[in-house]
């Protein structure tokens, strides 16, 4: 039994009935890794020893009659989060031996909800990519086709849980980071709003729109894990002071009534033709269901890709100033002066789109250029947070494509940043808004001869993730397409 | 913004990063496609907008909290020390 034939909500049933052991659970998930990540490198760490040992703890809550939602369930987290006596890398070579002497909150929070932690997931370093190539330790592949991207900067968690390598991985959203891997492994990947969930002990890339959530197979199983990392934690001022809802309570409420919002602009021709036509068929199936679908319009989310390519290397310029090989990190001793040490520590141990980056942040806040890029991109940000408010003052829901496209291929837009930029073209909007976005399996196209999924986006307005929850879950079960697996 | 090698040089200096000569290269014109293609926020007119004046500063005072001794150690036993506390390069 391992995490390619069950989702969370069925291994706790049979977690529940004794059935199967979580020590069980957690050596198919550990033999599944060991047999397939050589080829897929989802996997940065594999903490075999501390898994099996939180899994033994975890069947002795369970025999004790405790019962709880994630108690004795494998998981991978993203390799930027803090793990305690582990390494975090980030996957950069400049943190490529740091230890994180605490766990992050996200962290913490799933080990008391008895959740086994297998080990740490590839990302693009620093979550600075929408394809996971630019780890220093090299690519994570797509499960669905082994020479396709899986996406990014998540895109080790979701290659790993698309491969049932774990039930469900932690990912972190900063512009579309956990949806669009999500959606080119057919998965569920949700971002919740800014603020549910504690950034404590995350390695903070953009501080005004970093967040933590779910990837899992099932919409039921992302709101499970949701329950458990979310709520406020004063080790971040900026979580949200209210407990977070019953996301189970109106998950199978449905969709009727529900008023869902498209932007027409968005089906044109920058959109795969085969996803446009399984746009209008879902929005079909949607209305069918008993929703009503209404033309909105958001103006100024079609500057959110520059805003967003703004105030992102601004704030990580800043953010990622702390690394100077002082203190932990990488450092090349031989420098004899202290400016000398800065660069070379920095210059050698960042990789080339995370120096890019810095150049591009350090440039938009320098004096004489701050005005006309980081102020003019904030105040445009106010206009499409602006957007999104009148838009949920007349619907529920935004229903958008995730990505323009299905997983492309490895080193097909790595010369190009700017491409890979407009990866964010439907995601970026609501990062800068802070607003509740999850992507759903949205169907298949076959690309030489492979299957090839994709996904669509739900946005919701600010602290709504229970509706979004539900929409989702009412298109699940119009398709179910999360029980087609790719053939490892 | 058309990045010139002496522009991409002293961004680079005020970031404190040694850029590899294949580097100072591609980011002259990588940045100045990116920065071509942000320009389009220029056209946008925000004179009306409240924008951050609006927002109330939601941040305590800093003040110190003990820590967990070992997780000090820890995170201390990472760089270079000396009789106890981080060592750094020379400064002058």
């Amino acid at each position: 039994m391992d995490a390619q034939a069950f989702t969370i909500a069925q291994a706790r049933k049979e977690l529940d009935n004794g059935n199967v052991s979580s020590v069980e659970l957690t050596r198919a998930c550990l033999r599944r890794i060991e047999a397939l990540d050589s080829n897929l490198h989802s996997c940065l760490l594999v903490d075999s020893e501390g898994a099996l040992a939180a899994a033994e703890e975890a069947d002795l809550r369970l025999r004790s009659g405790e019962r709880s939602p994630l108690l004795g369930i494998p998981y991978l987290a993203k390799d930027i989060l803090m793990t305690k006596g582990l390494k975090t890398t980030a996957a950069s070579k400049i943190l490529e031996n740091y230890i994180a002497p605490y766990d992050a909150t996200a962290i913490s929070r799933l080990r008391s909800a008895g959740a086994v932690m297998l080990g740490k997931t590839n990302l693009d370093e620093f979550a600075h990519g929408s394809s996971t190539e630019n780890s220093a330790f090299g690519p994570t592949k797509n499960p669905w086709d082994l020479s396709r991207v899986p996406g990014g900067s998540s895109g080790g968690s979701a290659a790993a849980v698309a491969a049932g390598l774990s039930f469900f991985a932690l990912g972190t959203d900063t512009g579309g980071s956990i949806r669009q891997p999500a959606s080119f492994c057919n998965l569920v990947g949700f971002k919740p709003t800014y603020g549910r969930v504690s950034r404590f002990g995350l390695l903070s890339m953009t501080s005004s729109t970093d967040t933590i959530g779910p990837l899992t197979r099932t919409v039921e199983d992302a709101a499970l894990v949701l329950a458990a990392i979310a709520g406020p934690d004063s080790r971040d001022a900026s979580t949200l002071p209210e407990l977070p809802a019953d996301y189970q309570l109106d998950l199978e409420k449905g969709v009727k009534g529900l008023r869902i919002g498209i932007v027409s602009s968005y089906f044109e021709s920058s959109l795969d033709s085969r996803l446009r036509a399984a746009v209008f068929s879902a929005l079909e199936a949607l209305k069918q269901a008993g929703a009503e679908i209404i033309n909105i319009s958001l103006p100024y989310n079609d500057y959110s890709v520059p805003v967003y390519y703004v105030i992102t290397p601004s704030e990580l310029s800043s953010n990622l100033a702390r690394f100077d090989g002082i203190g932990w990190g990488f450092s090349q001793p031989e420098a004899d002066n202290l400016a000398a040490f800065y660069k070379v520590n920095r210059g050698r141990g960042f990789g080339s789109e995370a120096k890019r980056r810095i150049m591009l942040g350090t440039f938009a806040l320098s004096a004489g250029y701050a005005d006309a890029y980081y102020k003019k991109a904030q105040a445009v940000r106010e206009l499409i947070k602006d957007d999104f408010r009148q838009a949920f003052s007349q619907v529920d829901i935004i229903f958008t494509p995730t990505s323009p496209h299905p997983a492309f291929k490895l080193g097909a837009q790595v010369n190009d940043p700017l491409a890979m930029y407009l990866e964010d073209i439907y995601l970026a909007g609501a990062s800068l808004a802070g607003l509740p976005a999850i992507s759903v399996p949205g169907g298949f196209v076959d690309e030489g001869g492979k299957e090839l999924p994709f996904g669509f986006q739900l946005i919701g307005a600010a602290g709504a993730e229970a509706t979004v929850l539900r929409t989702a879950r009412a298109w699940e079960k119009i398709n179910n397409y999360f029980e087609r697996q790719p053939s490892l | 913004m058309q990045f010139k090698d002496s522009d991409i040089q002293h961004i680079a200096d005020l970031a404190r990063l040694e850029l590899t000569p294949a580097e100072l290269s591609s980011y002259g014109s990588q940045l100045s496609a990116i920065t071509a293609y942000i320009d389009q926020l220029q056209t946008v007119k925000v004179e009306n907008i409240q924008g951050s004046t609006a927002l109330v500063n939601v941040w305590r005072e800093d003040e110190v909290q003990s820590w967990s001794p070992e997780e000090n150690e820890e995170a201390l036993a990472q760089g270079e020390r000396e009789a106890g506390l981080i060592k750094v390069k020379r400064v002058l």
